[in-house]
């Protein structure tokens, strides 16, 4: 379990959530794929609730590289609250029905191959 | 413009070379057509997906593998700012020069193993230990050329390094007249999923071919976003063959995308409005009738999204005025193998706006677990073509890129 102050003070509501707070996609769905619909419900009715809240919150504060680390917390719980949104809104499933296992589905951008990438710069000479 | 004004619209019916019976599924099961396949992979311009700012400066690269034929080539920006391509080969011994997918290198490429050392040009600038050799002059030591161009800033490889045709011959004029004006230069890429499949490559390419598929395997991420009532049997406003590619633009049903939602799907809701997702009102945040002519050329306000099949292996799907995907499809090593690689390119998202920056997160979120849906039925569809039970496929008049992909592939395999 994380420290106590893991969210900003306003949001410590959502501590009980902290295990969605992985910080990879690759992790997050995992954790998505593997809970049940009941659990995914508790966290998205949970988040829901404060959502209007957070998204004002997020506009407020600096970049992710500035925030402090009980914004990136808060910031990656509405990461997973997005996978978690999906699986109630449109899928009604942890998994996506009839899809291919996420497994087999990898995000290239989180390789560390993509992260030796050279800076994109619109518009090269 | 309404489905509806189409009326007995048949858009195979304009091609009679296409026919409308049955069509074969040779190039989806022979290991002999398999070879033609490689063959041609080896001689025509292929859609690499990564784009010019994505290796701005010189030296910045990224490797291409080509499963099928085995090549792994370095596309590289020189010092004079030019795009080049090699095989990723030393010359010495033939070790491969670089190892990463992605980076940049210090104005030459060196080789690990014994040190020799090659410009951004290709040619060799260094043979180590040199006067042991024997006869250096006549040694074959320049990198092996591959031939590299660009359209719309996508990066485009042929390994043939004297091509029978350039890329804008390859494009036509059609084609480049229709999209030279969509502003890919204000779009990079934002996200990457890879996936090798137990399917052919015409089976993979064929899963973005038609737009048909959408009311019903993707009913539950994309819910009704295609059903009219106007003309249930219709979804498609136009379909072009243009040369050896093709174009389809397809209806939206604006008024389900957008009402419905903020009741069932508030998240969903909340993200189309911070951001461009499947669900953003797209047509009507830049006038229509400014696009370029290729993309919504019926200029339609209930309208979901276009795509152009760039032959052999890349699908265009314009989601909006700045935002598209774009499917790299490749033949693996053999007839039932392949790759697919599902890019997303949009304007760059403003680092210091995590907001936005969650809206793009949900975007990508929700194209990842969409393209699942597709994934699985190509997978399904080789099962039963390996088996031998299923021969061949009927298909309806809104599938005819389907009819004409499969009519080129087999006319450049003839013509080779």
């Amino acid at each position: 379990m994380k420290s106590k102050h893991a969210l900003p003070a306003r949001f410590e509501g959502l501590q009980a959530f902290l295990d969605w707070a992985q910080p990879t996609e690759t992790l997050r769905l995992s954790k998505r794929e593997s809970s049940s619909l009941e659990d995914i419900r508790e966290f998205y009715d949970a988040m829901l609730a404060e959502m209007p809240e957070i998204i004002a919150y997020l506009r407020e504060a600096a970049s992710y590289a500035q925030a402090d680390a009980s914004t990136r917390t808060l910031y990656t719980l509405m990461l997973s609250f997005a996978d978690a949104s999906l699986s109630m809104e449109l899928h009604k499933s942890p998994t996506v029905p009839d899809g291919m296992p996420w497994e087999i589905w990898k995000p290239e951008h989180e390789t560390s191959g993509w992260s030796k990438k050279p800076a994109i710069e619109l518009k090269p000479a | 413009m309404k489905l509806s004004d189409l009326q007995n619209m048949r858009w195979t019916l304009n091609y009679p070379e296409l026919g409308t019976g049955p069509v074969p599924i040779d190039s989806y099961s022979s290991p002999g057509y398999f070879e033609h396949i490689k063959s041609l992979f080896s001689r025509t311009w292929l859609c690499t997906g990564k784009r010019v700012e994505e290796i701005p400066h010189p030296g910045d690269y990224f490797l291409e593998h080509i499963e099928a034929t085995g090549a792994s080539v370095i596309v590289v920006r020189g010092t004079d700012g030019v795009i080049r391509g090699f095989h990723n080969t030393c010359l010495h011994r033939g070790t491969q020069l670089l190892f990463d997918d992605y980076g940049t290198v210090p104005g030459k490429l060196t080789c690990i193993y014994h040190g020799w050392s090659y410009s951004l040009t290709g040619k060799n600038v260094l043979v180590t230990e040199k006067s042991m050799f024997f006869d250096v002059p006549s040694m074959e030591k320049d990198l092996v050329p591959v031939s590299v161009d660009t359209w719309g800033g996508f990066i485009f490889v042929n390994l043939n390094p004297t091509p029978r045709e350039s890329l804008r011959e390859h494009l036509g004029q059609e084609l480049l007249d229709l999209y030279g004006d969509y502003p890919f230069d204000t779009t990079t890429v934002h996200l990457s999923y890879r996936a090798d499949l137990p399917c052919s490559w015409p089976v993979l390419r064929d899963s973005q071919l038609d737009g048909y598929h959408l009311k019903y395997l993707h009913r539950r991420s994309a819910p009704r976003f295609m059903e009219s009532t106007d003309a249930p049997d219709r979804h498609a406003y136009d379909f072009k063959l243009l040369g050896k590619h093709g174009s389809g633009s397809f209806y939206g049903n604006r008024a389900e995308i957008e009402a419905d939602l903020s009741s069932v799907a508030p998240v969903a809701a909340l993200a189309s409005r911070m951001g461009q997702t499947l669900a953003s009102d797209t047509a009507n945040r830049v006038d229509v009738n400014t696009w370029c002519p290729g993309v919504n050329p019926a200029r339609a306000r209930d309208w979901f999204f276009d795509f152009l099949y760039l032959f052999p292996n890349f699908h265009i799907v314009f989601l909006g005025y700045q935002a598209y995907i774009g499917h790299k499809m490749m033949p693996g090593k053999q007839v039932d193998h392949s790759s697919w690689n599902a890019r997303y390119y949009a304007p760059p998202v403003e680092t210091n706006d995590l907001a936005g920056q969650w809206a793009a997160e949900y975007m990508k979120y929700s194209l990842r677990d969409l393209w699942r849906e597709d994934g699985n039925t190509t997978v399904g569809a080789q099962r039963s073509i390996n088996s031998g039970v299923f021969k061949r496929m009927y298909l309806q008049d809104q599938e005819v890129l389907i009819r004409h992909a499969e009519r080129v592939l087999a006319n450049e395999i003839q013509s080779a």
